[in-house]
């Protein structure tokens, strides 16, 4: 640790002295005034800088003259010739390039550029790439589209989780505009919350993470909005057999202020009258979710940004039952320039999660039952462009964080008869974060960025805090605790992480790199899920007295090679140790529970693999093949006999093939294919006779099985409108398919005796035998959808 | 029983979409077929009796496997060991009829496939029913219909740790259909105990939804009732609700890790050895 320490501040001493001038500016679309993350741009003759995240660069240079080429994929080259003699800003708007179709082969030089600047473990998308694949219902979704990407795998049919690395699926902290969105699932996993048509860029870190981040074990999804068109008034639609999309954005002032409203809406309801269940038939089923963004430059050096999230899922099972939930989210933001080498972005961010249900069991007996996470922080994010060659982030961040495990109330003053209003003790917790981070470039072939972050999280008073004695008792008994009631705002425990983060990277030729990374991150709030997928219903809970931080540290080593005839290629290796991991308790009791810490565990864990991809992106025939070896084990004491077992998501083999042929300007069809390995299952292992009914033996060992292979073919075709000059308005018609040859992939699988109603749908069936039941989500799909854009 | 009604919409919410169910064949593992132990002795004067199979292959469909040749006894804290023969489709007997004091604890040995497994328990105190009545509900409230009911009430200990068992029984036949009515004190008092409820007049507060808890079985007038309550140890009070999970599991997000419950019998043995408090109680359904 303490040589870590003095490298750092030798390099940073080193070059903070050094004599220069600094070229600063941004760089937008000149179409919309987007401004565009991660554009390179370099130096004729070496040295360079990328944007960040608000399409600011800077770069401090020694007196002279340069000539700065300005890049950015699918974009013409700006090249500007400059005299430095003093700071300057410099602004450049990209056009897009018009003869996309015909560069079958990239210039050597592109591909260069493309080995050095791919981080590794990282995986950067933007939405007009993730709009070519096709997927469910005839939705862009960003977050079903990574899946198809090495080391990122789903969490299973009608879900929009995924596990990175051997991570669970509370071990991604999915940042919307930096607020934190706890559910990303829409209509119980169909869709993501994320409106394709309101993002702009996303970045998904699987290792390497850099300092900047924290709080979550596996990875990062950073998703931005985009900051609405800047020239001109403009809208962008959908209309779909499931939902339809519409967003308008426009400059507020032109070229200084914009703004983007996106809304959707489901319909799935409509169509369920039409069902021959009735109670299927009053049933309410749909969704609707609401981004809004707004810039507005205040000076050259200032600009404000708000932007928010809102979304609504609402399902109701005929009159009875009520289940609803969704996330909101706010963000301001202040970029501000302190000089033209020092960045410094603040934030104030609120995020919530919540959902409720209600049941109604007759007229004067209903109740309804509300539980939430709601965030509230404050973060400061500076970058000090030293010279092209070094750069320093730092900064900080505090998230109070606020939890309601549940309240559960009558809905009526009939039914206050029959229940009490019972609020299950609410929680307090302050998270913070202290980040120092350096990237340095030793030479053009050697470059490394290292830096820690210092974390903490306490829990703090004001409610009753329930303590268990002994957590390993064999079931949390009521005496078996202490209940303590800490006064409103003391911290009663605090965890302290330091979390170093390292990664190099080195140009062994100009088309090939080896890269490597190790990081340790530490993860206090979490959720308790039992299956490999996730239910609005899983609670997030904090670390605390019982439940100690989770912890991992991770490392990577991979290599990159591009070849001139257009193929990218990577491979990468990864082990991951993780402490501190949690998993149910055999037998635990997990709905509504308000002791659940009580039927948690907590062990080792430990997932390592190998992941490899090979990419055509240009020409008329692109797509990509990822393919993923992995295995993730557990090992906790008190499960499975405290032998190691495979992690409820361990997925042997991952493979994707994604191919988009365009025929023509007008016509682009793209398929898919997925196939992976069935997820583990605890089977029994023999049957028993007891209390006149057979029971399962499951036997000593968890997840001992894995239900069949999963597969899939996608498929889609879009046929774009007749462009005409001098309009605004395009059109085009989606036509998909999901799940092309029907297969009946299994979502559940579970074992019971045969009994008398089983007859209705299964007549061969013989009451009392016992069998395998298979349910399956979704067979063959078809979607159609117009878009269009003005 | 309200968590229940919750999981069960819950569940119906998961599989929403669920289109297509079916029956499928797999190869799972399995493993040598276990011990099987069902049996519970009582404070009540009776044989002790005490079944005996194996497990099986989870797919094959034939009866279930009894055991006639294992050699098994019970004894008792003060070491008299009472041997136990096979009388018929895997039940062992005791050859007289035998009663279980408080608080004295009980181990059954059986030796099977030259196999040693032990279980032990320990009688728990118990009161007895002071009170069983019928009462008409006139209205239903959600929970339950219009109609007559009975109730019980009655103590129990002040220490946490109670758990119960009721079986009820109409003109001699044991009622089924709700699983096994259990409850414990954990969380407080013992609904079906009715302690709130003034037994000269159980329904005087009918107007404020204040009922006796009653065992969830329509009577007609004329019915003659009886209801058996045993005091559980909490390891199997606890075995019975884990059971029941197990046994109800449906693929939604609520079931829990599929497990065995933890049980009493030794070296990898089956089921349950039950040593319980009973006490029972009659009435007969009036007008």
């Amino acid at each position: 640790m303490r040589i870590f320490y003095s490298v750092f501040f030798l390099l940073v001493s080193f070059v903070v002295f050094a004599q220069s001038f600094t070229i600063s500016g941004r760089v937008k679309d000149a179409s919309n005034g987007e401004t565009m993350i991660g554009a390179t741009v370099f130096v004729k003759g070496g040295g360079g800088a990328i944007t960040n995240e608000y399409g600011f660069y800077s770069l401090s240079l020694k007196e002279g003259n340069y000539t700065i080429i300005f890049r950015y994929l699918g974009f013409k080259d700006v090249a500007k010739n400059i005299n430095l003699t003093n700071n300057r800003t410099i602004n450049v708007e990209l056009q897009v390039s018009s003869n996309e179709l015909k560069q079958a082969v990239v210039s050597a030089k592109a591909l260069e550029r493309r080995v050095e600047n791919k981080k590794i473990s990282v995986v950067k998308m933007e939405t007009a790439k993730i709009k070519e694949i096709p997927v469910i219902f005839g939705e862009v979704d960003i977050l079903k589209t990574i899946t198809l990407l090495p080391g990122i795998q789903s969490a299973g049919e009608g879900n929009s989780g995924f596990n990175v690395r051997g991570g669970s699926q509370d071990q991604n902290l999915i940042l919307l505009d930096e607020a934190t969105v706890y559910n990303a699932s829409h209509l119980l996993g169909f869709f993501s919350v994320f409106n394709g048509d309101a993002v702009k860029d996303l970045e998904v870190y699987k290792g390497g993470i850099p300092a900047k981040y924290g709080g979550r074990l596996s990875s990062i999804v950073d998703i931005k909005m985009r900051d609405g068109n800047a020239k001109r008034f403009a809208g962008i639609g959908g209309i779909g057999t499931i939902s339809s999309r519409l967003t308008l954005e426009g400059p507020l002032v032109k070229d200084k202020s914009s703004f983007m409203v996106a809304g959707r809406r489901s319909y799935a309801d409509v169509f369920l009258p039409l069902a021959p269940d009735e109670s299927i038939q009053e049933s309410k089923l749909y969704f609707y979710d609401l981004n809004l963004k707004a810039n507005y430059e205040l000076s050259d050096k200032d600009r404000l940004y708000v932007s928010g999230y809102f979304g609504r899922d609402v399902l109701g099972l005929s009159e009875l039952f009520a289940l609803n939930w969704g996330n909101a989210t706010g963000t301001l933001r202040w970029n501000h320039l302190i000089n033209d080498k020092m960045f410094v972005n603040t934030s104030l961010v609120y995020s919530d999660f919540n959902y409720g249900f209600e049941i109604k069991i007759a007229e004067n007996a209903s109740f309804g039952l509300d539980q939430s996470i709601k965030d509230v922080y404050l973060k400061s994010d500076w970058t000090n462009y030293l010279n092209p060659d070094s750069k320093l982030n730092f900064g900080g961040e505090v998230i109070h964080h606020r939890f309601n495990p549940g309240l559960f109330k009558p809905l009526n003053e009939e039914s206050e008869d029959f229940f009490t209003e019972i609020q299950i003790e609410k929680r307090k917790a302050l998270e913070s974060g202290l980040y120092i981070d350096h990237e340095y470039r030793f030479n053009p072939r050697f470059n490394v960025r290292y830096g820690f972050r210092l974390s903490t999280f306490s829990n703090l008073g004001g409610t009753e805090y329930r303590y268990f004695k002994n957590p390993n008792d064999f079931k949390p008994y009521a005496d078996s605790t202490i209940t303590t009631k800490y006064a409103d705002g003391e911290i009663y425990n605090t965890y302290v992480g330091v979390e170093p983060r390292a990664s190099l990277s080195y140009n062994v030729a100009t088309t090939t790199a080896i890269k490597a990374s190790y990081n340790r991150t530490f993860q206090y709030i979490q959720q308790a899920t039992n299956t490999a997928s996730a239910f609005p219903t899983d609670q997030w809970f904090s670390a605390n007295l019982n439940i100690k931080p989770q912890r991992a540290d991770q490392v990577a080593v991979g290599l990159f090679k591009n070849f001139d005839i257009g193929l990218e290629t990577s491979a990468e290796i990864y082990y991951k140790w993780m402490k501190n991991q949690i998993d149910y308790r055999d037998n635990a009791s997990i709905a509504f529970n308000q002791n659940l810490d009580g039927e948690l565990l907590l062990g080792k864990g430990w997932a390592y693999g190998a992941e490899f991809y090979v990419a055509k992106t240009e020409g008329k025939t692109s797509g990509f093949i990822s393919y993923t070896w992995a295995k993730t084990m557990r090992q906790i004491e008190g499960i499975s006999g405290g032998n190691p077992y495979v992690a409820n998501f361990d997925r042997r083999h991952n493979m994707s093939i994604v191919l988009t042929q365009k025929f023509s300007k007008r016509v682009l069809a793209t398929a898919s294919f997925v196939l992976s390995s069935g997820q583990p299952l605890t089977t029994p292992v023999s049957k028993y006779f007891y209390q006149d009914e057979w029971q399962s033996n499951y036997g000593d060992v968890r997840n001992n099985y894995r239900i069949p292979v999963y597969h899939r073919a996608d498929f889609g075709l879009t046929v774009k409108s007749k462009e005409k000059p001098d309009k605004n308005f395009k059109s085009n018609w989606n036509f998909s398919v999901y799940n092309l040859y029907n297969r009946e992939n299994p979502y559940a699988i579970y074992f019971r005796e045969i009994v008398e109603t089983d007859l209705d749908k299964f007549p061969n069936a013989t009451i009392g035998n016992t069998a395998a039941f298979q349910t399956t989500l979704f067979k063959i799909i078809p979607a159609i959808t117009w878009n269009f854009e003005f | 029983m309200i968590k229940n009604r919750i999981l069960l919409y819950l569940s119906a919410a998961t599989l929403f979409f669920n289109a297509c169910e079916k029956i499928v064949e797999l190869d799972i593992p399995s493993e040598e077929d276990r011990l099987v132990v069902e049996a519970q002795i009582t404070n009540v004067k009776d044989l002790w009796k005490v079944k005996l199979s194996t497990s099986q292959k989870y797919f094959n469909q034939n009866s279930y496997s009894n055991i006639k040749e294992a050699a098994v006894t019970i004894t008792e804290g003060n070491g008299t060991i009472t041997q136990l023969t096979h009388q018929d489709s895997g039940w062992f007997f005791s050859a007289d009829s035998m009663e279980c004091a408080i608080g004295e604890t009980y181990t059954l040995r059986v030796i099977y496939n030259g196999k040693e497994h032990i279980a032990a328990e320990q009688l728990a105190n118990g009161f007895p029913i002071d009170i069983i009545e019928t009462y008409y509900l006139p209205d239903g409230n959600g929970f339950i219909q219009e109609g007559y009911y009975v109730f019980i009430k009655g103590l129990e200990n002040d220490y946490k740790g109670d758990s119960y068992l009721w079986r009820v029984y109409k003109n001699d036949t044991f009622q089924e259909g709700f699983g096994n009515l259990i409850e414990n004190d954990e969380f407080g008092d013992v609904s079906y105990l009715n302690k709130q409820i003034d037994p000269i007049n159980p329904t005087k507060d009918i107007d404020k939804g204040i009922v006796p808890r009653p065992f969830p079985f329509i009577l007609e007038v004329g019915d003659e009732i009886r209801i058996e309550q045993f005091n559980l140890s909490p390891m199997y009070y606890q075995y019975l609700i884990d059971l029941s999970a197990q046994q109800s599991r449906s693929g939604s997000p609520f079931d829990p890790p599929p497990a065995n419950p933890t049980n009493n019998i030794s070296n990898g043995g089956l089921g349950y050895f039950s040593v319980a408090h009973m006490v029972k109680a009659s009435v007969k359904v009036k007008e």
